[in-house]
């Protein structure tokens, strides 16, 4: 954290609907993804965003690149409200934006050889000549650990973890200043998940890079990041300094998520806070707060109105009605 | 204790490709007691699922072959040379199993009652009846709320914690000896799969169920299982009760495993990491196959396949613990 | 530079397949045939001899039509028509068809619906019917039947190669192009045809076996090539006859049979190459 001042990149209030089952004649239901999220992200830091599957973590990633248009809220890139900005203008600005996806054998075009795939975001920004473009490459081949004869091969002829160097690269040659990263690990298998969590942290710490790092894994949120904020049901239901948050975590969504984690480690034993029931279905989420269907501290309270995220004056943020009543 | 349940040995499983046999796992060897749980963890590829499904005998046997001496006893009986027919009899009355995906392992065309009362009226002769109480009486076991109502349902309208309770209920609907768990909680979120794991122990107590627990998640495998094997690329590497294993790992590929988890007990600045990538089923090196990416290689490891030694009552592959090695296969 | 292995992948696989590769020699064969047999024999297939009708043998091969014109000069010059009919017509379906695929496909929307809508429409003419009001407005001609087969088959390109776009543009892939900012353009071109041109380069040969159909069902119903121009559907045209049928099977049997081995070398083409290019994708 280099500037704690100035955020460079700022979100405020943003949703996203989508419209499910709509058809040419019938009418859909309305699915919010994502609902009212704020934060900000300074320069060199990594906020880790964790959350089950279908709280809308993923969508709120793509949601700020404008992959996904948000249906409300606003998102600042330094003074730029990206929402604002018309489709050319969103182009050029992609250069410092960047985003590597989950899946890194669906991320790249199988027709396309590395070379093609890696000098792409140069083509279409047509800096300098070819050759010039092609040298690039090789150099940033060379940050992510690609073998210079590995060039002209093609994606399928890669490992995972490879697949994902070649991913990384192609988000790094344009020297961006922020990547959204899709859960990079988890379709990689342990042994090689370490090597590319270590690349990132390598190259944040060489371009002074800022991260959003998506995951449900919470172990590796915790290695990643300098903040993390917890997602329950398309909000952020706790958000603090990494240290705090999980020595003292407070909503009881995120201690239930802390207690379920199986760790590998015989001899921590620890007290087991099981869940009951599923996730809501983001369709029909429940009125009030929207964990209390779950919380085993729910009170009236919770069932009517929903909690808002407060500040304990530290930057623990949380959205609970329990820390209300401690402040 | 008792007798063992299940007794693999020399377990060899070959697939056939136009450039020959590739050998999917190799030199196997375990022993199964009633009411414990065996935990195999392993990188995608290991031959940890080919293992089991060879056990099975469910791989297709027009492209896959179980070498002649390999042996899998359950009550001393041979299931290597058993008859498809026999085996099918075998599979879900005695041994059962429970996959990963939920989504496409139960039909989606069928109600959950249809799937379940069948076993019932097949391997038990029940009347339609008396399998539809047995089938809610399971759901109930497995903590499935309002029985009576998702029983009803189609696959796709249960959530997949629920989908895997209603796979679970139906892998122990006959009372099997033998479960075996592919990646069980894999697809499933951490709440989720922290429900269906303490499910499970509550179950093996109950019904006194061995486990075979297939997965690459090494804290799922320290939540449940007695006894851990590692494989990699084929081979058992090593084998050890939990407790040793995680607390002193011999072998360098469980090593680096562990220490390149990053932990919530500990920060640390980087992890630790296997350098390069599991080599391919079709260009096995000749020595030990972690040795291209080992740190303690020796030129001895680049020549000869290290055989499974016993240290300390526990057994692992590699030459770092028994220098004397008795020739490869005896053991 | 290292050649695509994909490209290996699937000529490998390709000659697996025993028919598809047998479809392909004849193929190779007959067009040889075609492009050089008339420049070697100096073949006459306007040139009226004196004896009409003659039987085959001696100086005709095949004797000679009811004019007199050498049956085997008119039956290469007419597997010349029906190749070029074949082909120019299914590359202006092509040349329809894919734009709009793709952008139905990519857009969505109400562009999707307009096209889609059209290609609906198209579908639902009988197209034979319709084929034949379009020649007789505009006149019968080789030029006239290639235009009004190619225009009747864009929508089967479409709709096949809208199918392709709409799982293809989901891919990640698709989104990273995005992400760095790829212009539309760019992404349909570069991005999604390369991943879905398969299927409608299948769809490409079974388009011109068919359209070989076409062109002499047209032919045969005195709609399509015109005399004295040749091809095999008006080749059977001329041997309608009952008496023909029956007495002069030399005026038939070849022109059938030609249309009969190609549209069939085509199809099992087609297959092979269906298998090759995608092994999951057998139907």
């Amino acid at each position: 954290m280099t500037d704690l001042k100035e955020p460079l990149i700022r979100v405020d209030k943003l949703s996203k609907d989508f419209d499910v089952g709509k058809g040419f004649l019938t009418k859909g239901k309305k699915l919010r993804a994502v609902d009212g999220v704020t934060f900000d992200i300074y320069r060199g830091e990594t906020l880790g965003l964790v959350g089950e599957s279908g709280c809308g973590k993923s969508t709120l990633g793509r949601c700020i690149l404008r992959l996904t248009e948000p249906t409300s809220g606003e998102i600042y890139y330094k003074d730029t409200d990206l929402n604002r900005l018309d489709k050319e203008e969103m182009r050029k600005i992609r250069e410092k934006l960047q985003i590597v996806f989950q899946d890194p054998y669906a991320s790249l075009n199988p027709r396309m050889t590395v070379m093609e795939i890696i000098r792409a975001p140069l083509d279409v920004y047509k800096t300098g000549t070819r050759k010039e473009r092609e040298e690039k490459v090789l150099d940033t081949a060379k940050v992510v650990g690609l073998r210079e004869d590995s060039m002209y091969k093609y994606p399928h002829e890669f490992s995972g973890g490879q697949r994902q160097r070649i991913v990384i690269a192609r988000a790094l040659i344009l020297n961006p200043e922020f990547i959204v990263c899709d859960e990079p690990v988890s379709a990689l298998d342990v042994s090689i998940r370490s090597q590319v969590l270590n690349l990132l942290a390598d190259i944040q710490r060489k371009y002074n890079l800022s991260y959003l790092f998506i995951s449900h894994d919470l172990s590796v949120v915790k290695h990643v990041s300098d903040r993390v904020a917890v997602m329950y049901l398309g909000s952020i239901v706790e958000m603090a300094d990494k240290n705090e948050l999980f020595q003292n975590p407070l909503h009881p969504y995120t201690q239930a998520l802390m207690s379920a984690i199986p760790v590998a480690d015989v001899n921590v034993h620890r007290e087991q806070i099981c869940l009951e029931g599923d996730v809501p279905s983001p369709l029909d989420p429940p009125a009030g707060c929207r964990f209390h269907t779950r919380c085993m501290y729910v009170k009236d309270r919770c069932r009517k109105e929903r909690p808002p995220l407060i500040s304990d004056g530290n930057g623990h943020y949380t959205a609970c009605f329990l820390q209300d009543n401690h402040c | 204790m008792a007798e063992p349940i299940l007794e693999v040995r020399n377990l060899k499983t070959g697939f056939y490709s136009k450039k020959g046999i590739f050998y999917a796992v190799e030199d196997v060897n375990f022993t199964l007691m009633p009411g414990r749980t065996l935990g195999i963890v392993g990188e995608s590829g290991c031959g940890k699922s080919v293992t089991c499904l060879s056990m099975l005998k469910l791989l297709p046997e027009r492209n896959s072959l179980i070498e002649e001496n390999s042996s899998v006893r359950m009550h001393g009986e041979e299931l290597t040379k058993k008859s498809r027919r026999e085996m099918c009899k075998i599979r879900g009355n005695e041994i059962a199993m429970i996959f990963q995906d939920s989504m496409t392992s139960l039909n989606p065309v069928m109600t959950i009652e249809r799937q379940m009362v069948e076993p019932f009226m097949v391997h038990q002769k029940l009347s339609r009846a008396e399998a539809r109480r047995k089938s809610l009486d399971m759901l109930k076991k497995v903590g499935i709320p309002s029985p009576e109502t998702k029983i009803k349902q189609f696959p796709h309208q249960l959530s997949g914690g629920q989908r895997q309770r209603v796979m679970i209920a139906m892998a122990l609907s006959c009372n099997p000896q033998v479960l075996i768990a592919d990646e069980p909680t894999t697809a499933l979120d951490v709440t989720i799969q922290a429900q269906i794991v303490r499910l499970m122990k509550e179950l093996q107590e109950k019904l006194d169920t061995a486990i075979i627990l297939i997965t690459h998640d090494l804290g799922v495998v320290a939540e449940m299982a007695d006894e851990i094997m590692v494989m990699y690329a084929g081979n058992v590497v090593e084998k050890a009760g939990k407790r040793e294993l995680f607390e002193e790992p011999l072998h360098p590929y469980t090593k680096g495993l562990l220490a390149s988890i990053p932990s919530l007990a500990k920060d640390t600045d980087r992890l630790y990491t296997i350098e390069g990538v599991v080599p391919s089923l079709q260009d096995m090196p000749r020595g030990c196959r972690f040795c291209d990416r080992c740190e303690y290689s020796m030129p001895r490891c680049r020549e000869e396949n290290p055989a499974l030694g016993r240290i300390q009552g526990r057994e692992v592959r590699c030459f770092l613990y028994n220098e004397k090695q008795p020739k490869e296969g005896d053991i | 530079m290292k050649k695509s292995s994909y490209l290996k992948d699937v000529v490998s696989r390709f000659r697996t397949h025993k028919l598809a590769m047998i479809g392909m020699w004849v193929l190779i064969v007959e067009l040889l045939l075609l492009i050089f047999l008339p420049e070697i024999m100096k073949l006459q297939p306007y040139e009226i001899y004196s004896g009409f009708g003659a039987v085959p043998g001696g100086e005709h091969i095949l004797g000679t039509d009811n004019t007199g014109r050498d049956l085997f000069a008119r039956l290469i010059y007419g597997g010349r028509t029906s190749m070029y009919v074949g082909f120019f017509s299914v590359l202006i379906s092509f040349a329809v068809g894919v734009p709009l695929g793709m952008l139905a496909g990519y857009y969505r929307g109400p562009v999707e619906a307009v096209i889609m809508r059209a290609a609906d429409v198209f579908l639902s003419f009988p197209s034979m019917v319709f084929i034949l009001v379009l020649v007789s407005v505009i006149g019968p001609s080789i030029t006239s039947a290639t235009v009004v087969i190619g225009i009747m088959g864009w929508p089967g390109f479409a709709r096949q190669l809208y199918g392709s776009v709409l799982s293809v543009r989901e891919k990640d892939y698709i989104e990273g192009a995005r992400a760095i900012g790829t212009k539309n353009f760019a992404i349909m071109f570069r991005y999604i045809l390369p991943n879905a041109f398969a299927p409608i380069l299948i769809a490409f040969t079974f388009g011109i076996a068919s359209a070989i159909l076409q062109e002499s069902g047209l032919s045969f119903l005195g709609m399509g090539v015109q005399v004295p121009e040749a091809s095999w559907g008006n080749m059977l045209y001329a041997a309608q006859s009952v008496s023909i049928i029956a007495t002069r099977p030399w005026m038939w049997v070849p022109p059938g049979v030609c249309l009969l081995v190609t549209v069939l070398s085509i199809n099992l083409f087609g297959d092979g190459l269906r298998d090759a290019l995608d092994p999951k994708m057998k139907i």
